[in-house]
């Protein structure tokens, strides 16, 4: 089947999700991510490599800090950047996804990065733009409704394997709000395409997804349970803003049964690493000491997110 | 010695004569010259002086250069009265040989001395009009000179030239990817590496160290990216071959051998696992 993200010649043209992109892809991506890590400890943490290049942050759903990512990654690289908010702007006064889009593009885009509450949106404009013979205008998935939040996921990755080194003998569990979560997606997307033996998902039946195991993880109601022997426990987002009707009883009864505590973490392995995609609710789906604790990852995880964003948009511009 | 030897390919033994590395030796009863030579250059250059107190010191230091450098053959340069008749350093130098074919196992080819002694008499004036890491050329040195390898072959040479100058500023190095001019053409490369500056820039001599100079717009990236850590007090630049070619305006100010190289050739080094240094040219 064709894949929309990637070129005749195999090389990577749009990153629009996890799924579907081969491991040799993935682990290019972090290989090319290592070197930029260095760049932020320089005098002037600044390469030349889009310089000239005009990036569009298209973020049609609020986020500070994702938008905040991309913006100094692309600015790391020398790129331009233009932040639209579209909430406040043409597409509240009525202007179509795609009209937006041929508008930048008439303002000659070079890349967009883009977050929209609907699902499949970045893939609807990679289409358009192959429509409209425009394929040197890259499109960067960064967060499209439930479906997947690729850049994200590679992030994670990218910890994980700064921290673990071998993907292949690791237990990963993922925490709490799966149903919700376009995180997760690209999370159990890009552990199973690089090898890692055994995913868990764990948290109430009304937060997984009724085929989970149809993704190749295994499932986990109770979080002590799901929790031994893990190599690594990333956490989600408990996401209030996409609950429609009564999935759960009230963000404390959460805590207690899948609050990542003290106690539950003593069930995971003595060196397990605790990721979390930010922003954190405290004391609602992580408590503060282990947020602040010894095992979480969560700040590196942060910087590393704007090398590998900066890989990215680099095996982008130059394919 | 920080002097690198240049084959065109890793040498069967079988083929000592048109391949690989040749290490001649100047006899004598207290100090021993030895030079290097191989068939891609078509010239030899004096590597280094064995000074010998015992027999056992003076074929440790052999041992130690024969490791290092794998030659595929060993020459011997026989001395002999004017009138070519033989005397009594000839007899103790055909001992030496013989020694040294036992020893080490290795061809051993002697030669005439005499009808060299001009040719490196000519060698060694060039050799220090070139590049070649003396004392006196260590003290000209500032003492916080950093050395920069650009990555792969230039980090090689500048670890070599590193402890061959005794430097304490630790070794620099840069992958220059991020840097180079033709990225909207090809894009970056596979394989980066990470750069590595473990020494404050800023108001610092710093010396760029590649293998081989060809169009010079390596060198304008590296030149980019250190500017990026800081503004350095001066930048020089060594390099082992230069292939000519520049589309630059680049000049090293250290050059180990120039060499006319066609364009569409690609000159690159290589390493071994032991470590040795070849230089091999491939169609691009």
């Amino acid at each position: 089947m064709h894949n929309p993200q990637l070129n005749k010649d195999g090389a990577l043209q749009h990153l629009l999700t996890i799924d579907g992109l081969p491991r040799e892809i993935l682990n290019a991506i972090l290989d090319t991510a290592a070197p930029f890590t260095e760049v932020a400890e320089r005098e002037v943490k600044k390469l030349p490599l889009l310089r000239g290049k005009s990036i569009f942050n298209l973020f049609f759903e609020n986020s500070t800090r994702t938008r905040t990512t991309f913006e100094i990654a692309a600015k790391r690289l020398s790129a331009d950047v233009i932040n639209l908010n579209i909430g406040t702007s043409s597409a509240s006064k009525g202007e179509s996804l795609l009209d937006t889009v041929d508008n930048l593009c008439a303002m000659q885009a070079d890349m967009f990065v883009v977050r929209h509450a609907m699902s499949g949106a970045p893939f609807l404009m990679a289409k358009h733009l192959a429509d409209t013979r425009q394929e040197h205008i890259h499109v960067i998935n960064a967060g499209d409704g439930r479906h997947a939040h690729p850049t994200q996921g590679l992030l994670d990755m990218y910890t994980i394997r700064h921290y673990k080194k071998d993907f292949t003998r690791l237990v990963v569990a993922i925490v709490g709000d799966v149903l919700h979560s376009r995180v997760a997606r690209s999370q159990i997307g890009a552990l199973t395409t690089l090898g890692v033996p055994e995913v868990r998902v764990i948290g109430p039946k009304t937060l997984i997804p009724a085929d989970a195991d149809r993704l190749g993880v295994r499932v986990f109601h109770d979080m002590r349970a799901g929790l031994k022997d893990v190599d690594v426990v990333m956490m989600l987002r408990l996401q209030n803003e996409r609950m429609q009707g009564a999935l759960l009883p009230s963000p404390q009864e959460f805590f207690k049964y899948y609050g990542l505590t003290v106690d539950k973490l003593a069930c995971a392995r003595p060196d397990a690493i605790v990721m979390h995609p930010g922003p954190m609710n405290r004391g609602v789906e992580i408590d503060s000491a282990v947020a602040d604790g010894q095992h979480a990852v969560i700040l590196p995880q942060v910087t590393f997110g704007i090398a590998v964003r900066m890989a990215v948009m680099c095996m982008l511009a130059g394919s | 010695m920080p002097l690198l030897m240049v084959s065109p390919r890793p040498s069967p033994p079988s083929r000592p004569a048109e391949d690989g590395t040749v290490l001649a030796f100047d006899f004598g009863s207290k100090r021993i010259g030895v030079a290097i030579g191989a068939t891609l250059l078509r010239r030899a250059s004096a590597l280094t002086t064995i000074e010998a107190e015992t027999n056992e010191t003076r074929f440790a230091a052999i041992a130690r250069l024969i490791q290092e450098w794998q030659p595929a053959l060993l020459v011997i340069g026989l001395p002999l009265a004017l009138d070519g008749t033989e005397h009594k350093m000839t007899a103790r130098c055909r001992r030496f040989a013989n020694q040294l074919h036992g020893r080490f196992g290795l061809p051993v080819v002697l030669t005439d001395e005499r009808l060299t002694s001009a040719v490196a008499d000519t060698e060694l004036r060039e050799a220090g009009l070139g590049w070649r890491v003396r004392k006196g050329r260590v003290d000209a040195l500032h003492p916080d000179t950093a050395l920069v390898g650009i990555h792969t072959g230039g980090v090689w040479v500048a670890e070599r030239l590193h402890a061959a100058l005794g430097l304490v500023t630790p070794l620099g190095s840069l992958d220059v990817s991020f840097y180079r001019d033709d990225f909207s053409r090809s894009g970056l490369h596979a394989q980066l590496k990470t750069s590595d500056i473990p020494f404050e820039v800023e108001d610092r001599p710093i010396v760029i160290v590649d293998d081989v100079l060809y169009t010079g717009r390596t060198i304008r990236a590296a030149m980019n990216e250190i500017f990026d850590y800081g503004r350095p007090a001066r930048i020089d630049l060594a390099v082992l071959v230069d292939r000519g070619g520049r589309e630059l305006p680049v000049c090293p100010r250290w050059l180990a051998q120039t060499l006319q190289i066609e364009e569409g050739k690609n000159l690159q080094l290589e390493r071994s696992e032991t470590g040795v240094l070849t230089l091999r040219l491939a169609d691009a």
